[in-house]
């Protein structure tokens, strides 16, 4: 019995195939990939003349004299700005590929980015070996840096910005933005599970961050613990967790241009095990890709405010640049209305409510015909 | 017996001979829409050029073709979604059986059925049944593990019976009340 075909699959291959044969490419795609290829590389001749360079050692005798030295004159250049140049990010994709899939050869700067734009932030702890330890009295300024937080709508993971407050030591050996980075990340292993788990336990327990550092241009986050995922084990889980670290990290140090993910003090490739990474620092994923539908910004899960004017509000692609919010106190709704972004897409909305002492619950939703989709929620309290 | 050693032109003209129309097709059922597909499909050869040197064995050339492939229509759905929220809809249902058009109705249903499902169990049903593809390389394709690529085909398959056995209700319940009302006045 369980022998017998499924009907059903005969009816989809068939589906599928009849409409696949209805397919017809035009017939200029090669054209048009060769012409994508020479304006990705930009001078097209050169690329060719660098690949086939690096392929075939007896090409370059032949090759004109110029492009000979200068590729022998900035030996490690060339070899980072031909990976830069040749592999291309795929939107959205950044992270998950095996070997060099697709996903994996996101562009990684290694060390580049440092020649091009050393920043006194980045050279200063080499620099400074320890001699500053005689500073009498550490000034500390509190910053408000972004961090990020996962946003899951559906089977759809995002990130979204919130922000947190990090104490930045003055004259201190390590540089600012890598005191921010790891204040920001701290705040997303150390801080609670508020950042690490508004709206999905992505990060099994126990993941601590160790420390975080600014080194030639990347960021290396180094985490401790099992640093595996959670609750969650799929491949979009996964993306969202590490593009969580990413966006935090390079916002709070911009001068980095991609995160090297360390566990336990080494450089991984495997993420989570289902998502191949460059050792090399991976970078942002693209926004389209990682930003949700629809998001809460205000109040954050488990805020406290006091009573009064109360704002709330969140980002996001409504349909018809229209989100529904309700608050609701002890599950019946309170107050409710409709905010208008004037935007299909990704736009940010907020307005104030009056709320009296109680705690609530703020949902967010667009209506379409099918119902409410991509609903939020957020609890928060308000004291007197 | 060694294979041809290709540059990362050849493997691209190579390639497109051999693949780039069985590729569109397959990009062409993920985002339903033939000019997006061509421009996936592209795209991605244009990133395999790019990552020719690391490739090295042009046995991986096509599964990273269409790990590119699959990607990129993932992205290009949710830019759409973003854009228009959803794919305007093919239309109406197919205009009548009366010209014995059968087959286009079943299709119509069969993929419209499939539109509704989440994105990952429609790739998993799609690089299975059209593209023929093992679990082994749908995982690989969809960059997830086995035992996901059985979960979302059997979870994708018991939605898409689901979905049908919902529409012919449907037809159903659309084509008997006529009879009935006839009967009742």
């Amino acid at each position: 019995m369980s022998d017998e075909r499924d009907p059903l699959e005969e009816r989809l291959r068939a589906a599928l195939a009849a409409e696949a044969d209805d397919v017809q490419p035009t017939g200029d795609g090669l054209s048009r990939i060769r012409h994508r290829i020479g304006e990705r590389h930009g001078h097209s001749w050169w690329a060719r003349l660098r690949d086939q360079w690096m392929t075939r050692p007896a090409f370059a005798a032949a090759a004109s004299v110029g492009v000979i030295v200068l590729g022998l004159g900035t030996t490690v250049a060339v070899g980072q700005a031909s990976d830069r140049g040749l592999i291309p990010p795929l939107p959205g994709t950044s992270t998950s590929a095996s070997s060099p899939t697709p996903d994996a050869t996101t562009p990684t700067p290694s060390k580049e980015p440092t020649s091009k734009s050393p920043t006194p932030d980045e050279s200063e702890p080499t620099k400074k070996p320890s001699t500053t330890k005689q500073r009498p009295e550490p000034t500390f300024t509190t910053v408000e840096v972004p961090v990020y937080r996962i946003t899951k709508d559906g089977s759809d993971y995002g990130v979204t910005q919130a922000s947190a407050s990090v104490r930045v030591q003055e004259g201190s050996r390590r540089s600012e933005q890598e005191q921010q980075a790891e204040g920001a990340l701290r705040a997303i292993f150390d801080g609670g599970t508020k950042l690490r788990s508004a709206g999905a336990g992505l990060w099994q327990d126990g993941t601590k961050l160790d420390d975080a550092d600014l080194l030639d241009g990347m960021l290396r986050v180094d985490l401790a613990g099992p640093a595996g995922n959670g609750t969650d084990s799929s491949a979009e889980a996964a993306r969202a967790a590490l593009q969580q670290v990413v966006f935090t990290g390079l916002d709070a140090a911009p001068s980095a241009g991609s995160v090297q993910i360390r566990v336990n003090g080494s450089p991984v490739s495997s993420f989570w095990n289902v998502l191949t990474i460059s050792p090399d620092g991976v970078q942002r994923g693209d926004p389209a890709f990682t930003r949700p539908f629809n998001a809460i910004t205000s109040p954050e899960e488990g805020a406290t405010a006091a009573a009064g004017s109360i704002e709330i509000g969140g980002e996001g692609a409504y349909d018809g640049g229209q989100v529904q919010w309700e608050i609701r106190q002890d599950g019946q709704v309170v107050q409710s209305g409709t905010q208008s972004t004037g935007t299909n897409g990704f736009a940010s909305w907020s307005t104030t409510v009056e709320l009296t002492p109680g705690s609530y619950q703020l949902r967010t939703f667009e209506q379409t015909s099918s119902g409410p989709q991509h609903e939020q929620k957020a609890s928060f309290t308000i004291t007197d | 017996m060694a294979e041809p050693h290709w540059e990362a032109d050849e493997a691209v003209t190579e390639l497109y001979g051999a693949h780039y129309r069985s590729l569109v097709r397959l990009a062409t059922l993920l985002v339903r829409d033939v000019e997006s597909a061509e421009d996936i499909v592209q795209d991605s050869f244009v990133a395999m050029h790019g990552a020719w040197r690391r490739l090295r064995d042009q046995e991986r050339a096509l599964p990273y073709l269409r790990q590119a492939v699959v990607n990129r229509a993932r992205s290009a759905l949710r830019r759409r979604k973003v854009e228009t929220k959803y794919a305007p809809t093919p239309g109406p249902d197919a205009p009548s059986a009366e010209y014995g058009a059968i087959d286009s109705l079943e299709r119509d249903a069969v993929l419209a059925a499939l539109d509704k499902l989440p994105v990952r169990q429609r790739e998993t049903l799609v690089l299975r049944y059209y593209s023929d593809l093992s679990e082994a390389q749908i995982a690989e394709a969809m960059g997830i593990s086995r035992g996901s690529v059985k979960s979302h085909a059997s979870r994708g398959m018991a939605a898409l019976r689901e979905l049908l056995e919902e529409r012919k209700e449907h037809q159903q319940k659309v084509d008997t009340p006529a009879e009935q009302g006839g009967e009742q006045t």
